[in-house]
């Protein structure tokens, strides 16, 4: 099969594989190109499940600024979104903002220090309240349910850094990235009808791809801390049956107890 | 992904510079471009920077838009990106690659970091300048190849051998990097 046949192939498993159909059954349909098909699929996935970086609200704040001064004068300009506030002139709450933006100052070489943090290390509270305050001040739906993800990332990444570090397992660290897997799930259904499907299919992949991650220090782990991954890695395969069951009926829905999906 | 076209309501209403629809597109497409810079440049801070300026850009000359909005707006973001290519490789004239070494994940900062986005922004960077928009459109913003070759003003077939050629080269630079 020549390259412009394998290039439709190609696009038409991208579009099998966002409907919630599994890599297995999708490769399935091509036996013959599936050896060629599946590395390529399994890169395009983790690209598609890799946490989204976001502009920092800073940054949105300054480039607002500088592009509201080329809007004529007569329009006041005055975004409807999170940001309206600080375009409002009252001085006392310029003041307020003034003061903001000091404390914010002071702390931001406390917060850049505090990413690389790990649980037991002094600035690791901080890096968890400055998750907190990101997420209060995330009002759409879907960046609430998008932060969810990128914490429990954070906290697979502090989990094998952790290992790398001491050679230690954190269950604590494991609970949580779980945890904050299924907050984002439970997020969908304030998400609109139209972004459902898209956003549970992302949530699959993502739970893929932490159970590969897990698989892959799980032979040089061994004793109590073994149990954990083994049965990270089982809540994370019973999570991704249970999505792709829901998602073949059309049904987009947040955790259910009766799932067994929980970690033990 | 974006499953539900931006109003076009919206963007008519911006073109005569209405400050809600404005910033109603400000909202819609900024963090999108921010990404599309991410990916593309050598830092958070270079990427807003990059941002801002297309967005500067867009207000200065969005009420001359006309056609589709968001081939116009990536194109600006694109064009902005060559610029800033262009100032870099002025300035790489009289210094060593320092730029690039320091965008390149050193190993106590692959221990530390957000691993996913740094690495695969290493890998993206190394592809070629179409083969970036394609993956940044397709795999990170969800567009599909139709709207992908209408942003790109190319054949749909075109995105595709693009896609496919993108995805065989990233494969090879991630096995090469053992980053998968």
């Amino acid at each position: 099969m020549n390259n412009k046949n394998m290039e439709d192939i190609l696009d038409l498993c991208f579009e099998e594989l966002k409907k919630g159909t599994p890599l297995k059954e999708v490769l399935a349909k091509y036996p013959d190109h599936a050896e060629e098909l599946k590395p390529l699929l399994l890169v395009a996935s983790r690209l598609e499940s890799a946490p989204k970086p976001e502009p920092s609200t800073n940054a949105v704040y300054n480039a607002l600024m500088e592009a509201g001064k080329y809007l004529p004068e007569q329009k006041v300009y005055r975004p409807h979104f999170q940001f309206d506030w600080l375009f409002r002139p009252q001085f006392a709450f310029a003041k307020a903002i003034a003061i903001i933006l000091i404390f914010a100052l002071v702390g931001w070489t406390t917060v850049n220090a505090s990413a690389s943090a790990l649980p037991g290390d002094f600035l690791y509270p901080v890096k968890l309240a400055t998750e907190q305050i990101t997420l209060v001040l995330t009002f759409k739906p879907e960046g609430k349910a998008e932060l969810r993800l990128t914490f429990s990332e954070q906290r697979m990444q502090e989990l094998l850094a952790r290992y790398r570090k001491d050679g230690i397992i954190d269950a604590k660290l494991i609970r949580e990235m779980l945890d904050e897997a299924k907050l984002a799930l439970n997020r969908i259904s304030d998400l609109s009808k139209e972004k459902q499907p898209q956003f549970y299919s992302k949530v699959i992949h993502f739970n893929d791809y932490q159970k590969n991650t897990l698989q892959s220090i799980q032979p040089h782990v061994s004793g109590e801390q073994r149990r954990y991954i083994d049965n990270a890695i089982e809540t994370c395969s019973n999570r991704g049956e249970w999505m792709r069951n829901m998602m073949k009926q059309g049904m987009y829905c947040p955790w259910q107890e009766s799932s067994g999906c929980d970690w033990r | 992904m974006e499953l539900r076209e931006f109003s076009e309501d919206i963007i008519e209403k911006a073109r005569s510079l209405d400050s809600k629809a404005v910033s109603a597109v400000f909202e819609h497409y900024y963090p999108k471009i921010y990404r599309y810079c991410y990916y593309r440049c050598e830092s958070r801070e270079q990427a807003e920077d990059l941002a801002s300026e297309v967005f500067v850009k867009v207000v200065k000359s969005i009420k001359h838009q006309s056609g589709n909005f968001e081939a116009w707006l990536y194109t600006i973001a694109k064009n902005t990106l060559t610029d800033y290519y262009r100032r870099k490789s002025v300035r790489k004239e009289n210094s060593v690659d320092e730029e690039i070494l320091e965008a390149m994940p050193d190993e106590k900062a692959v221990d530390n970091a957000p691993l996913i986005q740094e690495e695969l922004k290493v890998a993206i960077n190394k592809l070629t300048d179409e083969q970036q928009q394609v993956i940044t459109l397709k795999f990170i913003e969800g567009y599909d190849t139709a709207k992908i070759a209408e942003i790109m003003k190319k054949s749909v077939g075109a995105i595709k051998a693009l896609q496919f050629r993108a995805l065989i080269s990233l494969k090879g630079i991630l096995k090469e990097g053992q980053i998968s």
